[in-house]
């Protein structure tokens, strides 16, 4: 379970930066992600919903411990995500699409390295990686060096290291990121999975169809600000135009 | 601590698979320090040579009650001797660089050693020069001496001789058993 409330984020920017954003940066400030609150329940897949610079990848990463709040607060399985980052560290299970995989190590290493530092033990470790390697379908380059893999292999990399300790809450930012049908379509089973395992499952996207197949609930942010917060059917309950695109661009008012 | 271990195993791992960082660790330093270390030599011998070549300005005072030490030190033409020093103000002659070194012989020293007696010879020199060539020319010149002391005595005596010197029991003493001890001092005298 993870509980928003009333998150924010606030970045000094530089004088120059000043003036490419002109009015979007108060008194030297920029507000990335502003006040926002939403619910991720276990065995249910959460949404986040926004386009580029919406400050999405800002509020997981506030989730993910990453970055620390300006202010409001966050709880993750009943832990206090302010007071107790570590902990909440522990509890999930965080993919970026930034975030770095070792060249020279193979991906075994790679998911090992992460087992190792989430102090499984090699039995645990044994067992969960031969379970990702065939839901994600990785048996044939396991021992390849990351630096030898495509994209979407090293996409699988990196979400099996994510979930390689079985964390009750997985976060994932824009999972399918420039991936092919296939891989995206591993990774979508692979995000059904988890919920099915009872997980809570908080991911970002601007892929709409993702969105219609995937999500149990939705959030659609913009500029830093929740402009829509409740589940799919209501969601599809109040939609004024006949597709998720054009109602998308109608709430955020961009038509 | 185990997350520590992993990490470092990590790391260990990463880095050894890394040819250009082992490039860098290993090979390199084979190719450079040899270079290095001869192009320090080469500078070494150079520097040396043109130390050699040059002549060592001393002060010696007390040329009156050493003369046979003087002349020693006035037959080596790399030496340019000063008589006209004051004892007290030989330390700042170096300091200044008037003087390389200088060499002070007490008014006993000519009987002391005309009579199997220990003598006494103080040497100043800047010990902060790392070539030490004037510091050696005088410490050859003294030794030089004690060899012709050493022989004199020798053709003078019936006695047996010990095989000449003792070795140098370090950088700034000797002793000549015959002549009984022929000591050196060394005044340290640093650039402040």
């Amino acid at each position: 379970m993870i509980r928003v409330d009333k998150l924010t984020k606030t970045f000094k920017v530089s004088r120059k930066m000043r003036k490419e954003l002109g009015n979007q940066a108060k008194n030297g400030h920029v507000t990335a992600v502003d006040a926002i609150s939403f619910e991720c329940r276990p065995g249910r897949v959460f949404g986040l919903l926004g386009p580029n610079g919406a400050g999405k990848t800002t509020a997981l990463r506030m989730i993910a411990t990453m970055l620390r709040p300006t202010s409001g607060s966050f709880m993750v399985d009943g832990v206090d995500g302010v007071a107790e980052p570590r902990t909440v560290r522990g509890r999930i299970g965080f993919m970026t699409g930034n975030t770095g995989l070792y060249d020279r190590l193979t991906a075994t290493e790679m998911v090992k390295y992460f087992a190792d530092l989430h102090g499984m033990d090699d039995q645990s470790f044994e067992r969960r990686r031969k379970e990702l390697y065939d839901r994600l379908d990785m048996h044939g380059f396991a021992n390849q060096r990351i630096a030898q893999l495509s994209t979407g292999m090293k996409q699988k990399v990196s979400i099996a290291r994510t979930i390689i300790h079985d964390p009750d809450v997985v976060v994932f930012d824009e999972p399918t990121l420039g991936l092919d049908v296939m891989t995206s379509r591993r990774i979508v089973e692979l995000i059904r999975t988890c919920r099915d395992d009872g997980k809570t499952v908080l991911f970002s996207t601007h892929i709409m169809g993702e969105v219609q197949t995937l999500c149990d609930d939705i959030a659609i942010i913009h500029r830093g600000r929740l402009f829509f917060n409740g589940t799919k059917e209501a969601f599809e309950g109040q939609m004024t135009k006949s597709t998720y695109e054009d109602e998308f661009i109608h709430l955020v008012g961009e038509d | 601590m185990t997350r520590a271990v992993t990490i470092f195993r990590k790391e260990l791992k990463d880095t050894m698979r890394d040819k250009r960082t082992i490039i860098m660790l290993v090979v390199v330093p084979i190719l450079v320090i040899p270079l290095l270390l001869g192009l320090v030599a080469k500078l070494g011998q150079s520097l040396s040579a043109r130390a050699e070549a040059e002549t060592s300005t001393i002060g010696f005072v007390g040329s009156e009650y050493g003369s046979a030490l003087y002349e020693q030190f006035a037959a080596d033409t790399l030496f340019e001797i000063r008589t006209d020093i004051d004892a007290g103000r030989i330390e700042e002659l170096i300091r200044d660089d008037s003087l390389e070194g200088a060499v002070v012989v007490p008014p006993e020293f000519a009987r002391r050693v005309e009579q199997d007696r220990q003598a006494t010879v103080q040497i100043y020199f800047r010990s902060s020069n790392q070539l030490n060539v004037t510091e050696r020319r005088m410490r050859d010149a003294i030794e030089a001496y004690d060899e012709s002391v050493v022989g004199r005595h020798r053709n003078r005596s019936e006695r047996r001789v010990e095989s000449a010197r003792s070795p140098w029991q370090d950088r700034w003493r000797f002793s000549s058993l015959y002549v009984r001890a022929v000591e050196l001092y060394r005044c340290h005298v640093c650039r402040h």
